[in-house]
């Protein structure tokens, strides 16, 4: 008789979530501490405290200026991208009704990295556009190509108001290649210079993080973010099949669509930033069904914690393996989420 | 009456499935739809779940056309279970059956209260903690029973319990089990509408049976009106004796000879 003894009863959720934001803090902490400048947690700290006018530690510039222009950035960012890839993870795999469902597995991912790549190889051949607006091109390009994907996706494998999972997997193989090959030959064309950026993009990296960077794709993050936390129950009800849902009073076509919509922007967004850092949106909900059970009102919210915590984890690895040199963070998480990923494969026998 | 399907047909992959079919399913009575495969059984219960929309005629739930109803209070009000659940996650059985309290809004200890309670009914109190992918088919299909038993739980007027071959996954005792808590629950001021493959099953628990044929509504009626070899013979092609049992009263039909022996 097997009960889910191991698992957080609901009364002791709250007690659960307060640990894993103290994980999260400590990961940030050692990620804020960490780096080629000798600077403890405890001056890190105290600097931070010292810039926002807390305190005096008579901290130099060269610290002030590592911590908040290049440690702290970086913090952020693996917050908002580990925050928005297991978000992106969680909504897929309830919109799927599968936990292997990820969105780099069924081609979201890699449309938004042909979208981004696009703008790579070909915006020098455009006539000149303002900063601002090039600023944007990125993000908005991966986003349309995420969401080209989704929407091609959803087409093919729905028939009858009803979405055929078997399908919808394998189209997604397709249109994983087809986006990759594309990649590939934007590759092939593109120049010297933008082929580093490509190859350095395309393994995955936090080495964007600038305040500019972010000002544009935080607030695109936090909104979506919150829409994805209104899609928690109509998702739950679609764990138990579509047609249930439809009894149980929800409104199926608009969750999907929806759910589509937010993991469009949330990987879009993330893989204008960094590239593609996989496996994220695979690990974390699964870790966290692990701990609370598929509820998305648990799973959601605490996918917010352990996604930033997890690639803060993965960013300091990447940063102190191979120091002074730094390991791309996409293929630090692809060295954890490959062998993961095929546990779950030979465990759950699909 | 509480639930009405008015002359309705369907039209399904360019092919008519149902043509021209007028039943109700009155509150306080189990009726039972049966008829061969392809009869157009399942399709009228999709058409009285909503989940199809009918080509002609309508389906009303307490005198208001369905479309006029919010899908949320329709909710409340009606509940369906399907033939087989692809529920793929770890849920808890607990669990599953409170997704059942979703269109009510209620609070989480009521919610608690109702899926405990319901478990019981189905004979699975005990069960709340375990894992619903650990349990037997037989067991899955019960708890989706309770869940659906937990979605119309409170006594309010107009209620509907639609049942597509909810025997399938179950042994001889859960067979009985299940129909009879489906003719208490009618008794407790539900509409009840159990699809059926076995005839004596329907004989046994059905206050009306509906009897399809090729998208036809053939007969409905009592159980001795419809269960009589002059109305069966020509549905389902087969010979068959149908005796009657003195006490307790019932019928029980007998086919009398293998399909591929008749001619033609």
């Amino acid at each position: 008789m097997t009960t889910l003894a191991r698992r957080w009863r609901s009364e002791d959720r709250r007690t659960a979530f307060v640990a894993l934001a103290v994980a999260l803090t400590i990961a940030a902490a050692i990620a804020l501490s960490s780096g080629a400048a000798s600077i403890g947690a405890a001056r890190s700290f105290g600097v931070l405290l010292d810039a926002i006018g807390v305190g005096d530690i008579g901290a130099a510039p060269h610290e002030r200026a590592v911590i908040l222009f290049v440690r702290l950035p970086r913090v952020v960012l693996a917050v908002l991208v580990g925050a928005a890839l297991a978000q992106a993870g969680a909504l897929m795999q309830g919109l799927f009704r599968n936990p292997l469902a990820d969105p780099s597995l069924v081609g979201i991912s890699a449309g938004a990295a042909l979208g981004a790549s696009a703008v790579i190889v070909l915006e020098t051949r455009l006539p000149g556009l303002p900063a601002f607006a090039s600023k944007l091109l990125l993000p908005a390009a991966a986003f349309a190509g995420a969401q080209i994907s989704g929407i091609v996706l959803h087409r093919l494998s729905s028939a009858d108001g009803r979405t055929q999972v078997t399908t919808m997997l394998l189209a997604g193989i397709a249109i994983n290649a087809m986006a990759l090959a594309g990649t590939s030959a934007l590759t092939y064309v593109a120049t010297d210079e933008q082929l580093r950026t490509l190859t350095f993009w395309a393994m995955g990296s936090l080495g964007a993080a600038t305040w500019e960077n972010l000002s544009v794709a935080g607030p695109l993050l936090v909104v979506s973010i919150a829409v994805a936390s209104t899609l928690a129950r109509p998702l739950d009800a679609m764990l138990l099949g579509e047609s249930e849902a439809h009894h149980l009073g929800i409104d199926v076509e608009r969750t999907k669509r929806r759910a589509l919509l937010t993991t469009s922007v949330l990987v879009g967004t993330a893989v204008a930033l960094c590239g593609i850092v996989g496996f994220v949106g695979l690990i974390v909900p699964h870790l966290v069904r692990q701990a609370f059970g598929p509820g998305h009102r648990f799973l959601l919210p605490a996918a917010l914690l352990v996604g930033p915590a997890l690639l803060l984890v993965a960013d300091v690895v990447a940063r102190t393996v191979v120091a002074p040199a730094e390991l791309p963070i996409g293929v630090v998480t692809a060295l954890v989420g490959g062998p993961f990923f095929l546990s779950l494969l030979k465990r759950k026998r699909l | 009456m509480t639930l009405a399907l008015e002359n309705v047909s369907l039209r399904r992959g360019g092919r008519t499935v149902l043509q021209d079919v007028r039943l109700e399913l009155p509150t306080g009575a189990l009726t039972a739809l049966i008829g061969p495969n392809g009869a157009g059984k399942s399709s009228l219960l999709e058409l009285a779940s909503g989940t199809l929309q009918p080509i002609a005629g309508s389906v009303s739930l307490a005198g208001r056309l369905l479309e006029v109803w919010s899908p949320g209070e329709l909710a409340t009000k009606r509940a369906v279970l399907p033939q087989s659940s692809s529920l793929a996650f770890d849920f808890s059985v607990e669990e599953v059956v409170q997704l059942g309290r979703m269109p009510h809004w209620s609070s989480k200890q009521d919610d608690v209260r109702i899926a405990a309670a319901a478990l019981e009914r189905v004979g699975l109190s005990g069960f709340e903690r375990r894992s619903y992918l650990e349990l037997s088919g037989g067991e899955r299909q019960r708890v989706q029973l309770a869940r659906v038993l937990a979605q119309i739980w409170e006594e309010t007027p107009n209620r509907v319990l639609l049942l597509d071959e909810p025997t399938a996954a179950l042994d001889l005792v859960h067979q009985h089990r299940t129909l009879a808590l489906a003719r208490r629950i009618a008794r407790e001021g539900v509409a009840v509408a159990v699809v059926l493959h076995d005839l004596n099953l329907a004989a046994q628990y059905a206050d009306r049976i509906a009897l399809l044929d090729r998208g036809a509504l053939v007969r409905v009626g009592t159980p001795e009106e419809v269960l009589r070899p002059p109305v069966l013979e020509p549905v389902f092609h087969i010979p068959v004796d149908v005796m009657e049992l003195a006490s307790p009263k019932r019928r029980l039909v007998l086919v009398r000879s293998e399909p591929d022996e008749r001619k033609s």
